[in-house]
């Protein structure tokens, strides 16, 4: 198998996991499209800067997670890239709908009122299937911190069903 | 009898990335692959014992090292050192053709969303704009640089047009708004500096005269998109005032959202790069502001009244105003000439000014009869002008361009 090969297979492995997670943070299918072709982007940049991943699955979540935040956050601070020599960006910001969620789905807007840290816990465990080990690696977190998450987030998800 | 609990994980499980769009991602990244080799790779065996990219790491960290193909990898964007340098070349430079030719239209390939792609064009249109901008302030910009220049620019406006167009055709009126207000935003802004900027390279004699030139040419190119563009965006407002109430309220929510975070973005911006700009500019930059903070208002207003369509509308035209402003503040520090502080007039042809600003429009006039306020249709008159405009607080502002 070449380097390609393998690379693909993980893409054709995990793709689908990555986009769930993706979908269940920005509620947005064209946008999560979007952040799962750049995670193995750079994914495949990172390889070829010739650097090495112990743990490709959780390095993959672990730049979609970051490309995740870095996206939300753009719309509150200032680029300081803004005004270097490299360049004006003149900031067409199409990044708002990050939090502009209006979804007529009924499991977004349930999963949706789960508080992020809550609904990021439950996502893994449950729809990504991972392993509270594998979860915490991805969260830089101790397992037990997140065992603790997932089930605070699971008896909160019940309350909301039954509310 | 599943619980609600299972169910909902269980649909949740459901949501996958379509077929289709999962290989046309595959293909990207194959494209993408491609070019990051210069050289075939020899295939390697890999021992089937190893899992996940352990293995073919190990083959890989062995051939992917030749420097010649890692300077080629660096290119394609995501923070490589060349593409990184290629970003803010002008033509001419060496690198210039690896930012239009490699760079851009990846990005641009790469962007899905119809949003997303008519962002990427609008983009593109800027840099254009951008880049005649500085070539100009250094006496770079001849014609057949300008021809080309210009071309790209009008493909990718065309473009946006279009992009623009498939959004309603799609139903997204909202999205249409947001992409030609954020457009026009950008074109009004470039239109005040390409004036500026005319103005300033005239008196620089005869080279100064032939760069002015160009600028023209491009200026009323800029000029009729900044018409068009406006033309569309309140269209798409009025087509708005068409849809379910709700959907209007939930718009005019978002939007309001948009316009907040534009506005403490300008404000920070200014705050950052204050001392870059000279007193004049900074109070022109202020009484922007202030504009964006007082359109912002009115809009809450409207919102609380349940006047969705008008709030929408305000909360836009603030968003633009702080749009704008940021987009002057860059140039002016970049360009290096001098902001004015133009008062009602800088929102051009906008046929919807909210009542309260009439009042001001009407002193004004009255105080300059033969200043036109219109500055979008000013185009006829020569846009060199040197304007003295009198300020709110009574002073005379005089135009003075660059050092």
């Amino acid at each position: 198998m070449t380097n390609q090969e393998a690379f693909l297979k993980s893409y054709d492995e995990h793709a689908d996991a990555i986009y769930r997670y993706c979908f269940f943070r920005v509620f947005d299918q064209d946008r999560a499209q979007d952040m799962v072709q750049e995670t193995y982007l750079r994914t495949w940049e990172y390889l070829s800067r010739g650097n090495e991943i112990r743990n490709p699955k959780a390095f993959l979540y672990r730049i979609a997670r970051n490309l995740i935040i870095d996206q939300s956050r753009k719309k509150h601070e200032i680029s300081l890239d803004e005004l270097t020599d490299q360049g004006f960006d003149p900031g067409v910001d199409n990044t708002e709908r990050v939090d502009d969620i209006l979804d007529a789905r009924p499991i977004a807007s349930h999963i949706q009122q789960l508080e992020p840290l809550y609904r990021e816990a439950v996502t893994l465990r449950y729809i990504n299937e991972l392993k509270p080990q594998e979860i915490a690696e991805i969260l830089d977190e101790s397992e037990n911190v997140i065992s603790v998450r997932v089930n605070r987030g699971i008896n909160m998800l019940r309350k909301i069903l039954n509310a | 009898m599943k619980s609600d609990l299972e169910k909902l994980i269980q649909a949740m499980k459901q949501i996958r990335l379509p077929d289709d769009e999962k290989q046309r991602i595959r293909g990207n990244l194959l494209v993408f692959m491609k070019n990051s080799q210069t050289q075939p790779q020899p295939a390697q065996a890999v021992s089937k014992t190893q899992t996940g990219f352990a293995s073919f790491l190990a083959v890989f960290k062995n051939t992917m090292r030749a420097p010649a193909t890692i300077a080629i990898v660096l290119v394609l964007g995501f923070g490589g050192a060349l593409s990184a340098a290629a970003q803010g070349t002008l033509p001419g430079d060496t690198l210039y053709p690896i930012k239009t030719g490699f760079n851009e239209q990846i990005r641009a390939a790469l962007a899905f969303s119809p949003n997303a792609k008519a962002a990427v064009h609008a983009l593109l249109a800027q840099k254009r704009l951008e880049e005649a901008e500085k070539l100009a302030s250094q006496s770079r910009l001849d014609a057949s640089v300008r021809s080309e220049l210009e071309k790209n620019f009008t493909e990718h406006a065309d473009h946006v047009s279009q992009g623009i167009t498939r959004l309603k055709e799609s139903g997204d009126e909202d999205g249409a708004a947001e992409v030609s207000s954020n457009f026009e935003a950008a074109l009004q802004a470039h239109e005040t500096i390409l004036s500026e900027l005319n103005a300033k390279v005239k008196e620089q004699g005869e080279r100064g005269r032939e760069d002015s030139h160009e600028l023209e040419g491009i200026l009323n190119n800029v000029q009729a998109r900044f018409r068009s563009a406006t033309a569309a965006r309140e269209k798409s407002e009025t087509d708005l005032g068409g849809s379910s109430q709700t959907d209007v309220k939930a718009a005019a929510e978002g939007k309001m959202t948009a316009a907040q975070n534009k506005i403490s973005t300008v404000k920070g911006f200014f705050e950052q790069f204050k001392s870059k700009l000279n007193a004049a500019s900074q109070a022109a930059v202020e009484a922007r502001i202030t504009d964006a903070t007082d359109v912002f208002a009115q809009g809450q207003a409207k919102l609380s009244a349940g006047e969705y369509g008008a709030a929408f509308i305000l909360f836009q035209r603030a968003q633009r105003l702080a749009q704008n402003t940021k987009l002057l503040i860059t140039a002016s520090i970049d360009l290096q000439f001098e902001l004015k502080d133009s008062s009602e007039g800088r929102e051009g042809s906008d046929s919807q000014k909210p009542p309260g600003s009439q009042e001001d429009s009407q002193n004004h006039d009255a105080a300059h009869p033969e200043l036109n306020d219109d500055h979008a249709t000013s185009s006829t008159s020569t846009p060199t002008t040197t304007l003295d405009i009198e300020h709110r607080s009574g002073e005379e502002l005089k135009l003075k361009i660059g050092e």
